[in-house]
């Protein structure tokens, strides 16, 4: 792959790897986009060499992963990660029906900290699956685990998200 | 409830697309010189090209261990013990000099118990105060007679 089939390739994955970062850091964006800068700097400086072993995307998904985990455990990030969805960080800022965006804006949030209440496993999987569109067996590469064990967290994590969104809003399991 | 959830997350991704950084932002400030490397079994953060300090840490890990092992085996003198030979030495050859002393021994020496290791003799100068004047018998005898 050329330099610049590699930088192609990073900016046509770059809203998906900006999602995944927010996921990985509770939704903070200054962090998701420092996590998302040293991700990047790893892959142009060689530190993560692509084997291709896996997809591209799946792979580069698991650096960024890796890199959260690290800034996680330097900083205390759940404390401001719940504190972030509760100032409500996810607010509608496109243009449109006003009452549209907020009561999309609203859900969008609840979803978001339900998710955060959720096992990290969990969540990832979920994610992944539903938020990225990958398969179980991608989503489990990315998260380092067996595909049984991601189908499993995929079940549990549905079964509690449901339970959790059932508890503010009526959703038909 | 699949479907309904893939909804709601639809509706989360919509809202954080609206807050996708700039790309070239996010990108590292330096030419990109395309390190992806094919490399069969390489690994992340890493594959052939390791952090260096790395090296020095096994290195330093292994020269400890060295240490440690060398401490844990030599054999040091044990000062204690050469001082106890020390005093069993010196009481061999002078049992009084491994023996306890009292410190009040001073007291039991009664005053001139020189005079008992000596003989006196008659006109000569006083015997007994130094062994090399005391008279001999054969000059006695000799006197005698």
């Amino acid at each position: 792959m050329t330099p610049s089939e590699f930088e192609t390739q990073l900016r046509h994955l770059h809203p998906d790897c900006f999602g995944w970062a927010l996921s990985c850091c509770g939704h903070d964006e200054m962090e998701a986009e420092d996590v998302l800068q040293t991700a990047y700097m790893r892959v142009v400086s060689g530190r993560a060499a692509f084997d291709g072993r896996s997809s591209f995307k799946t792979w580069l998904f698991g650096v960024i992963r890796r890199t959260s985990q690290e800034a996680n455990r330097r900083a205390r990030v759940r404390e401001r990660r719940t504190v972030r969805l509760e100032e409500g960080g996810l607010e509608a800022t496109a243009p449109g029906d006003p009452y549209e965006d907020m009561g999309r804006a609203e859900r969008a949030r609840e979803l978001a900290m339900a998710l955060d209440h959720l096992p990290e496993r969990q969540r990832e999987v979920l994610h992944l699956v539903f938020y990225q569109g990958l398969s179980i067996a991608d989503a489990a590469h990315v998260v380092g685990v067996s595909v049984g064990s991601a189908r499993t967290h995929y079940k549990r994590g549905k079964n509690r998200l449901r339970t959790l969104l059932q508890e503010g809003d009526s959703l038909e399991g | 409830m699949d479907r309904r959830l893939r909804a709601r997350f639809q509706e989360l991704r919509d809202l954080e697309m609206d807050r996708i950084p700039d790309f070239g932002r996010i990108m590292p400030d330096r030419e990109v010189t395309g390190p992806l490397r094919e490399a069969e079994g390489a690994r992340e953060f890493g594959g052939g090209n390791r952090n260096p300090w790395r090296r020095f840490a096994w290195t330093g890990g292994l020269l400890a261990a060295a240490a440690a092992a060398a401490l844990i085996f030599m054999e040091f003198p044990d000062r204690s013990e050469a001082r106890f030979e020390e005093a069993v030495r010196a009481f061999s050859v002078d049992p009084a000099s491994g023996a306890w002393r009292s410190p009040t021994d001073g007291l039991l020496r009664l005053p001139g118990p020189e005079l008992l290791s000596t003989r006196p003799t008659l006109g000569g100068p006083t015997a007994g105060l130094k062994s090399d004047r005391r008279p001999r018998y054969s000059s006695i005898v000799r006197n005698r007679s």
